[in-house]
């Protein structure tokens, strides 16, 4: 029988791995990403807690959840494309210069990647390039 | 609890599946008879007769063709696209119905009664209503509208992942045509049902049916709100006057272009299933479902009272289903600035308007005839803006056009090498 | 065997696997589509936990719109030496032992809970209860019109932030470079695309 451990337990695992990507990755829109796993595994557990008393609140607060993660994501991409038209680049350790006040900047050991030159769009790529595919082309028509 | 064992749960998923494959497959013969019928064509003929076959063959074809996954797609994302297609699209069958229902039982007072009977009371009538017949693989479910709506939304992502994992520009082109769409229009498509929503006083689509058998059909009420449901599901089936994400004649074949085989069986199957479940959905929100002027009360026999309101339903449905493939014949194709004009410039301000209109009826306790006669004037007026404020037909281009020089006599195309 | 039981299991499963996909995913793209999936789970979730409304809301609000936007910017913004992310061992350690820490103790004191809790199958309350709290309605519960309305100003506020920060402007710096003096890209481009 499903009782209210099962579901806090999906919640903790959500929140878990939210933890760990946010932590691990340093691209804005990933660590957003992370944030809003976490997000819903807090609701999971707004909602088990809320159907385990029987009370409407678990409910309430879930809805006010997601319409203020909506919100936000509204928000973050809107700032994800300024920041991007900016600086071609969302990496997290590129804009030190929005930190706070007195705050020393964080020094990375390894230099970041240079960010790409303001080209025309293009498009992404998902799988492997049929680079090889051609190159083995031109080798039999060469021969 | 909901009583479950793995045989009935086999019995209803092979029973959906009978019913929807071959509604499908002739719903495909029933476009290209009428493709044929308005083009003055004969159609598919050979197999069998008067063509009856062909969906056999083209199953068969589909099931026995080589599968082609091009080297350079994202293979995981290239073979799910087409199932989440597919499975959304018969998950949304569940909720609509397709027979004769009952609302479910309203809730019962608490105040100033015993527990204990409170506890009965609500045993009974939901017993009871378990009982009772319902057309509807999920009956009772209280956000039934929503439901719908959500999974009609989530049907766009079969089209965002395809497109985007067929490393493909046209496929991109059409995945993302295809998602500001849905975007667009679905926004109508939800205030013009707001407008039922507050008549009936709830989501469940058997309860807007009873509200409709006492009091007659929306499409009466609220013939405006029906039109801009029909043109938004128009467009959220990508069917043709919008059906820019697989235009052939600018993209290929949009997000389907590097589709083939059963992979793209699969996205037909999910398209056409997703036709046949909003036409349900108008049938049933708009005209009654399964009502008919209380001509289906004649029939007091219950298992032939059921076959009736069955019929009923389904006639209904055909009826909307041959305006889909009609019009796929008859209207052509938008640009896509149009398209998105269409959207936000002409269906999102009349279907707010629209509310406003309703919540006025519904707060003054005006009579239903009222509406009537604002949804007509409402959509007169809004004609009479556009001839008389318009700027002309929205067809020139909108970017500056300069004229290239001519190329000289004998310098085109293929003269050169002469 | 029971419909609910099985039901958890295969969204727990689907949720928890594609929540994976998300923390192991070295493509920003992908990373957005696995949480799609775990969004689509989750929603499945409070479907079993009896809230219908919000399951339906999120399916509708979260991943019918914002995921659909979130896919967009993050296709268009996805190239350069960006594109796919590389985590230093030490951080997969570091944020993996905090990570595991926090999920041992969730699940202790969630496992707690079961010796002391009681797990009532009443009918929860439905849609129209909420609805009446939403608009103050009090019915022997709380009523939440403050923060219905809060939420609803708040939406309009952010919508028009992000109207007005993703708005189109002018390239500063090529304008002063004098490259394309006066106008800005897209004229020029689609100029580009006319003449032959």
């Amino acid at each position: 029988m499903i009782s209210l451990w099962h579901f806090l337990g999906v919640g903790a695992i959500l929140f878990g791995l939210g933890l760990v990507g946010f932590l691990t990755r340093r691209n804005l829109i990933t660590m957003f990403l992370s944030a809003e796993m976490m997000l819903q595994g807090v609701v999971i557990n707004l909602l088990a807690f809320g159907s385990h008393h029987g009370s409407l609140g678990g409910q309430a607060f879930g809805l006010f959840i997601v319409t203020v993660a909506a919100c936000e994501a509204g928000l973050a991409l809107a700032l994800f494309l300024m920041l991007y038209k900016r600086g071609r680049s969302l990496d997290s350790g590129d804009w030190q210069t929005v930190r706070e006040v007195g705050v020393p900047p964080a020094v990375d050991t390894v230099p970041l990647p240079a960010p790409p030159p303001d080209d025309h769009p293009t498009l992404p790529v998902p799988g492997r390039l049929p680079e090889q595919a051609e190159v083995r082309f031109q080798e039999v028509t060469r021969a | 609890m909901i009583a479950f064992d793995w045989l009935t749960l086999l019995i209803v998923i092979a029973g959906v599946i009978a019913v929807v494959m071959p509604t499908v497959g002739y719903l495909t013969l029933a476009e290209r008879k009428v493709s044929a019928w308005v083009q003055d064509r004969l159609g598919p003929n050979r197999v069998g007769p008067f063509g009856l076959l062909q969906p056999l063959a083209d199953g068969g074809k589909f099931f026995l063709k080589e599968a082609p996954i091009p080297r350079h797609v994202d293979k995981i994302f290239f073979l799910l696209a087409p199932a989440v297609s597919m499975a959304i699209a018969l998950v949304a069958l569940a909720v609509v119905p397709w027979g004769g229902t009952q609302p479910p039982p309203d809730p019962v007072a608490t105040q100033g009664v015993e527990p204990a009977a409170v506890v009965q009371q609500y045993a009974d009538t939901q017993g009871g209503y378990a009982k009772s017949f319902n057309g509807v693989i999920v009956p009772g479910l209280d956000v039934g509208v929503l439901v719908v709506f959500a999974l009609g939304s989530l049907a766009v992502y079969g089209v965002i992942l395809g497109g985007w994992s067929s490393d493909n520009k046209y496929s991109l082109l059409g995945s993302l045509r295809s998602s500001a769409q849905i975007i667009s229009y679905e926004i109508p498509l939800g205030m013009s049902v707001v407008g039922v929503l507050l008549f009936s006083g709830t989501l469940n689509l058997e309860g807007i049916i009873q509200w409709q058998k006492q009091h007659g059909w929306f499409v009466l009420f609220q013939p405006l709100a029906f039109l801009l449901f029909m043109v938004s599901v128009y467009a959220e089936c990508n069917r043709l006057p919008f059906d820019l994400p697989e235009a052939e004649q600018e993209l290929v074949g949009g997000y389907l272009t590097e589709y083939g085989s059963l992979n793209f069986g699969m996205f037909m199957l999910g398209e056409y299933t997703h036709m046949i479940t909003t036409s349900l959905l108008m049938t049933v929100v708009f005209w009654g479902g399964w009502s008919l002027f209380g001509l289906e009360d004649r029939v007091t026999d219950p298992i032939w009272g059921a076959v009736v309101k069955c019929l009923i339903l389904v006639t209904k449905t055909g009826f909307f289903l041959f305006l889909y493939l009609l019009v796929r014949w008859t209207i052509p194709r938008f640009r896509f600035d149009q398209l998105m004009g269409l959207a936000w410039k002409v269906m999102i301000p009349l279907s707010l308007l629209h509310l406003l209109a309703v919540m006025l009826v519904r707060q003054y306790s005006l009579s239903n005839w009222v509406l009537t006669a604002i949804s007509v004037g409402l959509f007169l007026a809004a004609g009479v803006y556009a001839v008389a404020f318009g700027t002309g037909p929205n067809n020139a281009p909108r970017r500056r056009v300069i004229s290239s020089p001519s190329p000289p006599v004998g310098e085109g195309l293929g003269v050169r090498g002469s | 065997m029971n419909l609910t039981v099985v039901l958890f299991a295969m969204l727990a499963a689907v949720t928890a696997a594609s929540a994976v996909g998300v923390a192991a995913s070295r493509s920003v793209v992908r990373a957005a589509v696995w949480l799609l999936f775990t969004l689509i789970g989750v929603a499945g979730v409070y479907f079993l936990l009896g809230a219908e409304f919000l399951g339906a809301a999120q399916l509708i609000v979260y991943v019918g719109g914002t995921m659909v936007l979130m896919v967009f910017g993050v296709m268009i913004t996805n190239q350069g030496p960006f594109a796919v992310l590389r985590t230093k061992p030490v951080e997969w350690a570091v944020g993996g032992v905090l990570a595991g820490g926090l999920f041992v103790l969730l699940a202790t004191a969630s496992l707690n809970f079961v010796s002391s809790g009681k797990t009532p199958d009443d009918p929860l309350p439905g849609i129209s209860p909420i609805g009446l709290s939403f608009l103050g309605v009090e019915d022997g519960g709380k009523s939440y019109l403050l923060p219905f309305e809060v939420v609803s100003v708040h939406l309009l506020v952010v919508l028009v932030a992000a109207a007005y920060l993703a708005r189109a402007k002018r390239r500063v710096n090529q304008v002063a470079s004098g490259k394309e003096q006066g106008t800005n890209k897209e004229d020029t481009r689609q100029e580009q695309g006319v003449t032959p």
